[in-house]
Protein backbone atom coordinates (compact mmCIF):
# COMPACT_ATOMS: atom_id res chain seq x y z
CA UNK A 1 0.00 0.00 0.00
CA UNK A 2 2.53 2.08 1.36
CA UNK A 3 6.21 1.49 -0.34
CA UNK A 4 8.70 4.31 0.10
CA UNK A 5 12.39 2.85 -1.89
CA UNK A 6 15.83 3.99 -1.60
CA UNK A 7 15.07 7.23 0.52
CA UNK A 8 18.72 9.51 0.95
CA UNK A 9 18.42 13.06 1.93
CA UNK A 10 21.10 15.46 2.83
CA UNK A 11 21.08 18.94 4.02
CA UNK A 12 24.17 21.20 3.76
CA UNK A 13 26.37 17.54 2.75
CA UNK A 14 24.97 16.31 6.17
CA UNK A 15 22.94 13.02 5.45
CA UNK A 16 19.22 13.04 7.23
CA UNK A 17 17.97 9.94 5.96
CA UNK A 18 20.37 7.12 4.84
CA UNK A 19 18.77 4.39 2.48
CA UNK A 20 15.45 4.19 3.83
CA UNK A 21 12.84 1.26 2.58
CA UNK A 22 9.72 0.81 4.06
CA UNK A 23 6.35 -0.88 3.33
CA UNK A 24 2.89 -0.80 4.93
CA UNK A 25 0.86 -3.14 3.93
CA UNK A 26 -3.13 -2.68 3.29
CA UNK A 27 -4.53 -2.83 6.87
CA UNK A 28 -1.58 -2.86 8.90
CA UNK A 29 -0.34 -0.11 10.89
CA UNK A 30 3.54 0.34 10.90
CA UNK A 31 5.26 2.89 13.80
CA UNK A 32 8.76 4.40 13.17
CA UNK A 33 10.34 4.73 16.53
CA UNK A 34 13.37 6.56 17.04
CA UNK A 35 14.53 8.94 19.48
CA UNK A 36 14.26 13.09 19.38
CA UNK A 37 16.14 13.92 16.07
CA UNK A 38 16.74 10.52 14.67
CA UNK A 39 15.09 11.41 11.13
CA UNK A 40 11.44 10.61 12.09
CA UNK A 41 9.76 14.01 10.88
CA UNK A 42 12.25 14.57 7.98
CA UNK A 43 10.80 11.48 6.76
CA UNK A 44 7.24 11.89 7.00
CA UNK A 45 7.97 15.26 5.19
CA UNK A 46 9.11 13.20 2.34
CA UNK A 47 6.14 10.95 2.39
CA UNK A 48 3.99 13.88 2.70
CA UNK A 49 5.52 15.55 -0.47
CA UNK A 50 6.78 18.59 1.46
CA UNK A 51 10.47 17.81 0.58
CA UNK A 52 11.94 15.96 -2.37
CA UNK A 53 14.47 13.45 -0.93
CA UNK A 54 18.08 13.76 -3.16
CA UNK A 55 17.04 9.95 -4.48
CA UNK A 56 14.93 7.17 -3.51
CA UNK A 57 10.70 7.35 -4.53
CA UNK A 58 7.05 7.28 -2.13
CA UNK A 59 4.08 5.66 -3.65
CA UNK A 60 0.46 5.08 -2.24
CA UNK A 61 -0.44 1.86 -3.76
CA UNK A 62 1.24 3.21 -7.26
CA UNK A 63 0.15 6.94 -7.00
CA UNK A 64 1.35 9.94 -5.11
CA UNK A 65 0.27 11.59 -1.69
CA UNK A 66 -1.00 14.22 -3.78
CA UNK A 67 -3.29 12.14 -5.98
CA UNK A 68 -4.97 10.28 -2.94
CA UNK A 69 -4.93 12.85 -0.48
CA UNK A 70 -8.92 12.69 0.03
CA UNK A 71 -8.42 9.49 1.38
CA UNK A 72 -5.63 10.08 3.98
CA UNK A 73 -5.80 11.84 7.16
CA UNK A 74 -2.92 13.50 8.66
CA UNK A 75 -2.04 14.46 12.22
CA UNK A 76 1.15 16.70 12.77
CA UNK A 77 3.26 16.37 15.60
CA UNK A 78 2.51 20.00 16.19
CA UNK A 79 -1.07 20.71 15.38
CA UNK A 80 -1.20 23.82 13.20
CA UNK A 81 -3.56 26.35 14.10
CA UNK A 82 -5.01 29.42 12.62
CA UNK A 83 -4.48 32.12 15.52
CA UNK A 84 -7.77 33.94 15.27
CA UNK A 85 -10.28 30.58 14.91
CA UNK A 86 -12.06 29.24 17.15
CA UNK A 87 -12.37 25.20 17.40
CA UNK A 88 -16.10 25.17 15.63
CA UNK A 89 -14.58 27.55 13.09
CA UNK A 90 -11.75 25.47 11.82
CA UNK A 91 -13.31 22.11 12.14
CA UNK A 92 -16.14 23.61 9.94
CA UNK A 93 -13.33 24.87 7.69
CA UNK A 94 -12.01 21.31 7.43
CA UNK A 95 -15.40 19.24 7.02
CA UNK A 96 -16.33 21.86 4.24
CA UNK A 97 -12.65 21.23 2.42
CA UNK A 98 -13.78 17.14 2.58
CA UNK A 99 -17.36 17.91 2.09
CA UNK A 100 -18.14 16.22 5.24
CA UNK A 101 -21.31 17.02 7.46
CA UNK A 102 -19.94 19.74 10.66
CA UNK A 103 -21.95 17.11 13.02
CA UNK A 104 -19.09 14.04 12.02
CA UNK A 105 -16.72 16.19 14.12
CA UNK A 106 -19.51 17.76 16.70
CA UNK A 107 -20.23 13.18 17.62
CA UNK A 108 -16.03 12.98 17.70
CA UNK A 109 -15.69 16.19 19.98
CA UNK A 110 -18.51 14.69 22.28
CA UNK A 111 -16.54 11.14 22.25
CA UNK A 112 -13.37 12.79 23.31
CA UNK A 113 -15.28 14.53 26.10
CA UNK A 114 -14.13 18.30 24.15
CA UNK A 115 -17.62 19.58 22.82
CA UNK A 116 -17.67 22.15 25.34
CA UNK A 117 -14.64 23.48 23.47
CA UNK A 118 -16.38 24.85 20.22
CA UNK A 119 -16.60 27.97 21.06
CA UNK A 120 -12.95 28.28 22.61
CA UNK A 121 -10.30 30.15 20.49
CA UNK A 122 -7.96 27.26 19.25
CA UNK A 123 -4.94 29.42 20.80
CA UNK A 124 -6.39 29.39 24.05
CA UNK A 125 -6.59 25.46 23.76
CA UNK A 126 -4.01 23.05 26.09
CA UNK A 127 -1.17 20.92 23.62
CA UNK A 128 -3.86 17.72 24.46
CA UNK A 129 -6.79 19.59 23.49
CA UNK A 130 -4.61 20.83 19.92
CA UNK A 131 -3.89 17.25 19.56
CA UNK A 132 -7.14 16.13 19.63
CA UNK A 133 -8.74 18.67 17.39
CA UNK A 134 -6.49 17.99 15.26
CA UNK A 135 -6.86 13.68 14.66
CA UNK A 136 -10.42 14.75 14.63
CA UNK A 137 -9.72 17.16 11.33
CA UNK A 138 -7.77 13.89 10.38
CA UNK A 139 -10.71 11.06 10.82
CA UNK A 140 -13.79 12.92 10.17
CA UNK A 141 -13.67 11.96 6.50
CA UNK A 142 -13.38 8.58 7.33
CA UNK A 143 -9.89 8.01 5.92
CA UNK A 144 -8.41 4.54 4.38
CA UNK A 145 -4.93 5.73 5.45
CA UNK A 146 -3.68 7.46 8.26
CA UNK A 147 -0.06 9.42 8.10
CA UNK A 148 0.33 10.26 12.32
CA UNK A 149 3.18 12.27 13.32
CA UNK A 150 3.08 12.02 17.46
CA UNK A 151 -0.14 11.55 17.89
CA UNK A 152 -0.49 11.19 21.22
CA UNK A 153 1.98 13.18 22.71
CA UNK A 154 1.07 15.63 25.24
CA UNK A 155 -1.59 13.63 26.18
CA UNK A 156 -2.71 11.88 29.83
CA UNK A 157 -2.69 7.97 29.14
CA UNK A 158 -6.72 7.72 29.54
CA UNK A 159 -6.50 10.22 26.67
CA UNK A 160 -4.24 8.16 24.49
CA UNK A 161 -6.20 4.99 24.90
CA UNK A 162 -9.38 7.23 23.74
CA UNK A 163 -7.25 8.33 20.63
CA UNK A 164 -6.12 4.89 19.73
CA UNK A 165 -9.96 3.44 20.18
CA UNK A 166 -10.84 6.09 17.68
CA UNK A 167 -8.03 5.48 15.57
CA UNK A 168 -8.10 2.02 15.06
CA UNK A 169 -11.94 1.55 15.08
CA UNK A 170 -12.08 0.55 11.34
CA UNK A 171 -9.44 -1.03 9.77
CA UNK A 172 -7.32 1.37 8.28
CA UNK A 173 -2.67 1.75 6.81
CA UNK A 174 -1.89 3.50 9.50
CA UNK A 175 2.14 4.72 9.69
CA UNK A 176 2.69 6.08 12.78
CA UNK A 177 5.63 8.16 15.19
CA UNK A 178 5.64 8.07 18.56
CA UNK A 179 8.51 7.99 20.88
CA UNK A 180 6.46 6.32 23.93
CA UNK A 181 7.98 2.58 23.55
CA UNK A 182 4.60 1.24 24.99
CA UNK A 183 2.32 2.29 22.59
CA UNK A 184 4.42 1.04 19.66
CA UNK A 185 4.26 -2.19 21.55
CA UNK A 186 0.82 -1.94 22.60
CA UNK A 187 -0.72 -0.67 18.53
CA UNK A 188 1.73 -1.60 16.04
CA UNK A 189 1.99 -4.53 14.11
CA UNK A 190 5.49 -3.82 13.17
CA UNK A 191 7.65 -1.03 14.35
CA UNK A 192 10.38 0.37 12.45
CA UNK A 193 13.63 1.63 14.56
CA UNK A 194 15.43 4.46 13.29
CA UNK A 195 18.35 6.14 14.64
CA UNK A 196 20.80 8.62 13.08
CA UNK A 197 18.97 8.81 10.02
CA UNK A 198 18.95 4.95 9.29
CA UNK A 199 16.42 2.06 9.56
CA UNK A 200 17.80 -0.41 12.55
CA UNK A 201 16.04 -2.96 12.11
CA UNK A 202 11.99 -3.54 10.96
CA UNK A 203 9.65 -6.79 12.80
CA UNK A 204 6.73 -7.40 15.20
CA UNK A 205 6.54 -6.29 18.62
CA UNK A 206 6.17 -9.76 19.85
CA UNK A 207 9.54 -10.98 17.60
CA UNK A 208 11.99 -7.62 18.81
CA UNK A 209 10.98 -9.15 22.43
CA UNK A 210 12.21 -12.65 21.01
CA UNK A 211 15.66 -14.36 21.97
CA UNK A 212 16.53 -13.32 18.60
CA UNK A 213 17.05 -9.90 19.37
CA UNK A 214 17.55 -10.02 22.95
CA UNK A 215 18.56 -12.94 25.03
CA UNK A 216 17.84 -10.95 28.65
CA UNK A 217 14.80 -10.87 30.72
CA UNK A 218 14.98 -8.87 32.58
CA UNK A 219 16.90 -5.49 33.21
CA UNK A 220 18.17 -3.38 36.65
CA UNK A 221 18.19 -0.20 36.69
CA UNK A 222 20.86 1.69 38.23
CA UNK A 223 21.52 5.44 39.20
CA UNK A 224 24.20 6.73 36.65
CA UNK A 225 27.80 6.85 37.79
CA UNK A 226 26.97 3.76 40.20
CA UNK A 227 30.31 1.14 40.23
CA UNK A 228 28.91 -2.05 39.15
CA UNK A 229 29.65 -4.70 40.77
CA UNK A 230 29.78 -7.03 38.99
CA UNK A 231 31.91 -7.59 36.01
CA UNK A 232 30.90 -8.96 33.04
CA UNK A 233 27.81 -7.97 32.72
CA UNK A 234 26.25 -6.44 29.74
CA UNK A 235 25.33 -2.98 30.45
CA UNK A 236 24.06 0.43 28.71
CA UNK A 237 24.92 3.61 30.28
CA UNK A 238 22.99 6.55 29.23
CA UNK A 239 22.96 10.47 30.60
CA UNK A 240 20.18 9.77 33.41
CA UNK A 241 20.59 5.61 34.00
CA UNK A 242 22.78 2.58 33.81
CA UNK A 243 20.75 -0.26 32.82
CA UNK A 244 22.01 -3.51 33.40
CA UNK A 245 20.74 -6.40 31.02
CA UNK A 246 20.90 -10.23 32.77
CA UNK A 247 19.23 -13.38 32.32
CA UNK A 248 18.95 -14.11 36.19
CA UNK A 249 18.81 -11.18 38.76
CA UNK A 250 19.18 -13.08 41.85
CA UNK A 251 22.24 -12.88 42.33
CA UNK A 252 22.96 -9.41 41.17
CA UNK A 253 20.40 -8.07 42.65
CA UNK A 254 21.70 -9.88 46.42
CA UNK A 255 25.07 -7.92 45.40
CA UNK A 256 23.60 -4.83 44.91
CA UNK A 257 21.19 -5.17 48.33
CA UNK A 258 24.54 -5.69 50.13
CA UNK A 259 25.98 -2.99 49.11
CA UNK A 260 23.17 -0.76 49.51
CA UNK A 261 22.56 0.90 46.34
CA UNK A 262 19.50 1.60 44.64
CA UNK A 263 18.08 -0.01 41.91
CA UNK A 264 14.87 -1.23 40.03
CA UNK A 265 14.04 -4.26 38.20
CA UNK A 266 12.25 -4.34 35.36
CA UNK A 267 11.07 -6.63 32.04
CA UNK A 268 12.77 -5.79 29.57
CA UNK A 269 11.29 -3.90 26.69
CA UNK A 270 11.09 -2.21 23.10
CA UNK A 271 13.46 0.27 24.31
CA UNK A 272 15.91 -1.77 25.57
CA UNK A 273 15.87 -3.87 22.24
CA UNK A 274 16.25 -0.46 20.43
CA UNK A 275 19.02 0.48 22.81
CA UNK A 276 21.09 -2.59 21.95
CA UNK A 277 20.76 -2.48 18.53
CA UNK A 278 21.18 0.91 18.16
CA UNK A 279 24.37 0.21 20.54
CA UNK A 280 25.65 -2.15 18.24
CA UNK A 281 25.33 -0.11 15.06
CA UNK A 282 27.20 2.21 16.15
CA UNK A 283 30.06 -0.01 16.93
CA UNK B 1 -18.95 25.50 -8.50
CA UNK B 2 -17.72 23.39 -4.91
CA UNK B 3 -14.69 26.12 -5.65
CA UNK B 4 -16.61 29.20 -5.95
CA UNK B 5 -18.37 28.37 -2.46
CA UNK B 6 -15.18 27.28 -0.86
CA UNK B 7 -13.74 30.83 -2.00
CA UNK B 8 -16.69 32.68 -0.56
CA UNK B 9 -16.24 30.95 2.85
CA UNK B 10 -12.65 31.54 2.69
CA UNK B 11 -13.02 35.33 2.35
CA UNK B 12 -15.52 35.36 4.93
CA UNK B 13 -13.62 33.30 7.61
CA UNK B 14 -10.32 35.52 6.23
CA UNK B 15 -12.22 38.60 7.09
CA UNK B 16 -13.54 37.44 10.48
CA UNK B 17 -9.65 36.49 11.30
CA UNK B 18 -8.49 39.37 10.11
CA UNK B 19 -10.79 41.84 12.15
CA UNK B 20 -10.35 39.59 15.62
CA UNK B 21 -6.48 40.99 15.35
CA UNK B 22 -7.00 44.51 17.01
CA UNK B 23 -4.10 46.03 15.63
CA UNK B 24 -6.07 45.23 12.26
CA UNK B 25 -8.92 46.33 13.29
CA UNK B 26 -7.92 49.48 14.38
CA UNK B 27 -5.82 50.73 11.87
CA UNK B 28 -8.47 49.50 8.78
CA UNK B 29 -11.10 51.69 10.89
CA UNK B 30 -10.15 53.26 14.16
CA UNK B 31 -7.04 54.98 13.28
CA UNK B 32 -8.33 56.70 9.25
CA UNK B 33 -11.85 58.21 10.73
CA UNK B 34 -9.65 59.35 13.27
CA UNK B 35 -7.43 60.79 11.31
CA UNK B 36 -10.17 62.26 8.71
CA UNK B 37 -12.11 63.48 11.22
CA UNK B 38 -9.21 65.52 12.62
CA UNK B 39 -7.51 66.31 9.68
CA UNK B 40 -10.86 67.28 7.89
CA UNK B 41 -11.96 69.79 10.42
CA UNK B 42 -8.15 71.45 10.74
CA UNK B 43 -7.84 71.85 7.10
CA UNK B 44 -10.92 71.12 5.55
CA UNK B 45 -12.40 74.48 4.52
CA UNK B 46 -9.17 74.73 1.72
CA UNK B 47 -10.56 74.28 -1.95
CA UNK B 48 -10.44 70.69 -2.72
CA UNK B 49 -8.61 69.55 0.37
CA UNK B 50 -11.38 67.10 1.72
CA UNK B 51 -11.08 65.29 -1.57
CA UNK B 52 -7.08 64.78 -1.40
CA UNK B 53 -7.35 63.64 1.82
CA UNK B 54 -10.39 61.03 1.51
CA UNK B 55 -8.47 59.86 -1.13
CA UNK B 56 -5.20 59.73 0.57
CA UNK B 57 -6.46 57.60 3.36
CA UNK B 58 -8.41 54.77 1.19
CA UNK B 59 -4.82 54.65 -0.15
CA UNK B 60 -3.09 54.44 3.57
CA UNK B 61 -6.20 52.14 4.39
CA UNK B 62 -5.75 49.62 1.62
CA UNK B 63 -1.87 49.55 2.02
CA UNK B 64 -1.92 48.72 5.92
CA UNK B 65 -4.26 46.06 5.21
CA UNK B 66 -2.26 44.34 2.42
CA UNK B 67 1.35 45.29 2.58
CA UNK B 68 1.08 44.43 6.35
CA UNK B 69 -1.82 41.79 6.52
CA UNK B 70 -0.83 39.55 3.82
CA UNK B 71 2.94 38.80 3.41
CA UNK B 72 3.43 38.42 7.34
CA UNK B 73 0.06 36.70 7.96
CA UNK B 74 1.39 33.81 5.16
CA UNK B 75 5.25 33.59 6.76
CA UNK B 76 3.16 33.20 9.94
CA UNK B 77 1.44 30.53 8.51
CA UNK B 78 4.30 29.23 7.37
CA UNK B 79 6.68 29.00 10.81
CA UNK B 80 3.53 27.70 12.17
CA UNK B 81 2.83 24.71 9.92
CA UNK B 82 -0.63 25.82 8.48
CA UNK B 83 1.33 25.71 4.93
CA UNK B 84 1.47 22.18 5.71
CA UNK B 85 -1.69 21.54 6.94
CA UNK B 86 -3.38 23.32 3.48
CA UNK B 87 -0.73 21.07 1.49
CA UNK B 88 -2.50 17.50 2.59
CA UNK B 89 -5.72 18.80 2.39
CA UNK B 90 -7.54 18.16 -0.55
CA UNK B 91 -7.82 22.02 -1.27
CA UNK B 92 -6.11 24.28 -3.73
CA UNK B 93 -3.69 26.56 -1.89
CA UNK B 94 -4.72 29.15 -4.65
CA UNK B 95 -8.24 29.66 -3.19
CA UNK B 96 -6.75 30.01 -0.24
CA UNK B 97 -4.72 32.51 -1.09
CA UNK B 98 -7.44 34.28 -3.29
CA UNK B 99 -9.15 34.34 -0.23
CA UNK B 100 -6.83 36.19 2.01
CA UNK B 101 -6.63 38.62 -1.12
CA UNK B 102 -10.23 39.14 -1.11
CA UNK B 103 -10.70 39.15 2.60
CA UNK B 104 -8.20 42.22 3.03
CA UNK B 105 -10.26 44.06 -0.24
CA UNK B 106 -13.67 43.22 2.11
CA UNK B 107 -12.14 44.71 4.80
CA UNK B 108 -10.49 47.96 3.17
CA UNK B 109 -14.16 48.29 1.09
CA UNK B 110 -15.85 48.07 4.46
CA UNK B 111 -13.46 51.07 5.70
CA UNK B 112 -14.16 53.37 2.37
CA UNK B 113 -18.06 53.25 3.55
CA UNK B 114 -17.22 54.20 6.88
CA UNK B 115 -15.19 56.94 5.60
CA UNK B 116 -17.76 57.64 2.61
CA UNK B 117 -20.47 58.05 5.68
CA UNK B 118 -18.49 60.09 7.56
CA UNK B 119 -17.47 62.50 4.76
CA UNK B 120 -20.73 62.85 4.12
CA UNK B 121 -22.30 63.45 7.28
CA UNK B 122 -19.45 64.79 9.30
CA UNK B 123 -18.42 67.34 6.34
CA UNK B 124 -21.01 66.93 3.62
CA UNK B 125 -19.48 65.67 1.20
CA UNK B 126 -21.05 64.48 -2.81
CA UNK B 127 -20.18 60.99 -3.71
CA UNK B 128 -20.85 60.64 -7.61
CA UNK B 129 -21.28 56.34 -8.77
CA UNK B 130 -17.84 56.39 -10.99
CA UNK B 131 -16.11 58.06 -8.38
CA UNK B 132 -17.29 55.01 -5.85
CA UNK B 133 -16.06 52.70 -8.73
CA UNK B 134 -12.54 54.31 -9.16
CA UNK B 135 -12.46 54.20 -5.05
CA UNK B 136 -13.17 50.69 -5.79
CA UNK B 137 -10.85 49.92 -8.25
CA UNK B 138 -8.07 51.57 -6.51
CA UNK B 139 -9.03 49.41 -3.59
CA UNK B 140 -7.94 46.34 -5.83
CA UNK B 141 -5.20 47.38 -8.17
CA UNK B 142 -3.59 48.69 -4.38
CA UNK B 143 -4.70 45.35 -2.68
CA UNK B 144 -2.82 43.76 -5.43
CA UNK B 145 0.16 45.51 -5.26
CA UNK B 146 1.06 45.75 -1.91
CA UNK B 147 0.01 42.44 -1.44
CA UNK B 148 2.59 41.17 -3.43
CA UNK B 149 5.16 43.87 -2.01
CA UNK B 150 4.57 42.62 1.51
CA UNK B 151 4.32 38.80 0.20
CA UNK B 152 7.46 39.22 -1.57
CA UNK B 153 9.42 41.15 1.03
CA UNK B 154 8.35 38.32 4.20
CA UNK B 155 9.47 35.75 1.71
CA UNK B 156 12.43 36.94 0.96
CA UNK B 157 13.67 37.97 4.21
CA UNK B 158 14.54 35.52 7.16
CA UNK B 159 13.42 35.87 10.60
CA UNK B 160 11.50 38.69 12.04
CA UNK B 161 13.29 40.84 9.37
CA UNK B 162 10.66 40.94 7.22
CA UNK B 163 7.62 43.34 9.63
CA UNK B 164 10.60 45.46 10.13
CA UNK B 165 11.10 46.31 6.50
CA UNK B 166 7.61 46.34 5.48
CA UNK B 167 7.38 49.13 8.32
CA UNK B 168 10.30 50.56 6.92
CA UNK B 169 8.76 50.97 3.48
CA UNK B 170 5.34 51.82 4.82
CA UNK B 171 5.64 54.93 7.20
CA UNK B 172 7.81 56.88 4.89
CA UNK B 173 5.64 55.88 1.61
CA UNK B 174 2.98 56.98 3.34
CA UNK B 175 4.19 60.52 4.27
CA UNK B 176 5.67 61.47 1.04
CA UNK B 177 3.06 59.89 -0.87
CA UNK B 178 0.51 63.05 -0.40
CA UNK B 179 -2.12 60.83 1.58
CA UNK B 180 -2.62 63.77 4.00
CA UNK B 181 -1.67 66.84 1.63
CA UNK B 182 -1.59 67.80 -2.16
CA UNK B 183 1.53 66.60 -3.50
CA UNK B 184 2.02 70.13 -5.23
CA UNK B 185 3.33 71.62 -1.99
CA UNK B 186 6.48 69.41 -2.34
CA UNK B 187 9.71 71.14 -3.82
CA UNK B 188 10.49 69.98 -6.96
CA UNK B 189 13.14 67.86 -6.95
CA UNK B 190 11.70 65.76 -3.52
CA UNK B 191 8.13 65.63 -6.18
CA UNK B 192 10.83 63.34 -8.70
CA UNK B 193 11.35 59.94 -6.43
CA UNK B 194 7.64 60.65 -4.62
CA UNK B 195 6.49 59.95 -8.23
CA UNK B 196 7.91 56.92 -8.35
CA UNK B 197 6.15 55.95 -5.50
CA UNK B 198 3.60 53.02 -5.83
CA UNK B 199 1.08 55.11 -3.35
CA UNK B 200 1.33 58.18 -4.74
CA UNK B 201 0.29 56.70 -8.11
CA UNK B 202 -2.96 54.98 -6.41
CA UNK B 203 -3.63 58.05 -5.09
CA UNK B 204 -3.14 59.99 -8.04
CA UNK B 205 -5.60 57.04 -9.81
CA UNK B 206 -7.88 57.60 -6.95
CA UNK B 207 -7.83 61.85 -7.55
CA UNK B 208 -8.60 60.90 -11.72
CA UNK B 209 -5.22 60.63 -12.92
CA UNK B 210 -6.12 57.85 -14.71
CA UNK B 211 -3.13 56.83 -16.45
CA UNK B 212 -1.53 56.02 -13.23
CA UNK B 213 -3.41 52.51 -13.42
CA UNK B 214 -0.85 51.69 -16.07
CA UNK B 215 2.13 51.98 -13.18
CA UNK B 216 -0.16 50.23 -10.90
CA UNK B 217 -0.04 47.09 -13.12
CA UNK B 218 3.08 47.30 -13.78
CA UNK B 219 4.04 47.25 -10.32
CA UNK B 220 1.26 43.84 -9.81
CA UNK B 221 3.04 42.24 -12.33
CA UNK B 222 6.40 42.90 -11.03
CA UNK B 223 5.47 41.92 -7.62
CA UNK B 224 3.53 39.52 -8.00
CA UNK B 225 6.47 37.45 -10.02
CA UNK B 226 9.04 38.42 -7.80
CA UNK B 227 6.57 36.91 -4.87
CA UNK B 228 5.93 33.67 -6.39
CA UNK B 229 9.38 33.07 -7.38
CA UNK B 230 10.93 33.81 -4.10
CA UNK B 231 7.45 31.83 -2.45
CA UNK B 232 8.92 28.95 -4.82
CA UNK B 233 11.92 28.52 -3.97
CA UNK B 234 11.89 28.08 -0.06
CA UNK B 235 10.32 25.09 0.79
CA UNK B 236 7.10 24.63 2.23
CA UNK B 237 8.85 23.81 5.93
CA UNK B 238 8.46 25.15 9.38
Amino acid sequence: MIEIKNINYSVNGHRILKDINLSVKEGECLCILGPNGAGKTTLFDILLGFIKPDSGSVSFGGKTFQEIKKTVGVVFDNTPIFYYAKVGEYLAYIARIYGVDIEVARALMKELGIDELESSFLRALSQGEKKKIGLISALMHDPEILVLDEPTSNLDPFSREQLWNMIKRKRRTIIFTTHIWDEAQKHADRVAFISSGRILAIDTPASFLSKRYIKYKKKVILPPETDLPLKHVHFIETEDKIVVYLEDTNNFVKTLEKKLISFSVLPVSLEDVFLILDKEEKK
Amino acid sequence: MKWLSLLYSETMLQSRYYLRNRDAFFFTFGYPSFIFILFGLIWGKQPNYLNVLFTGIIGMTVTSDALLGIGPVVKAYRDTGILKLLKVLPYSFFIHFTGIFLSRFFVSILSLLLLSIIGKFIFGMQYTFVSFCIYIIGIMLGTLLFGFLGLWVTMALRGEGGRGVLNFIFYPMLFFSGCFYPLKILPKFVLKIVYILPLTQLNLFMRGHYICAYALIFWIILFSYLSFYTFKLKEVRR
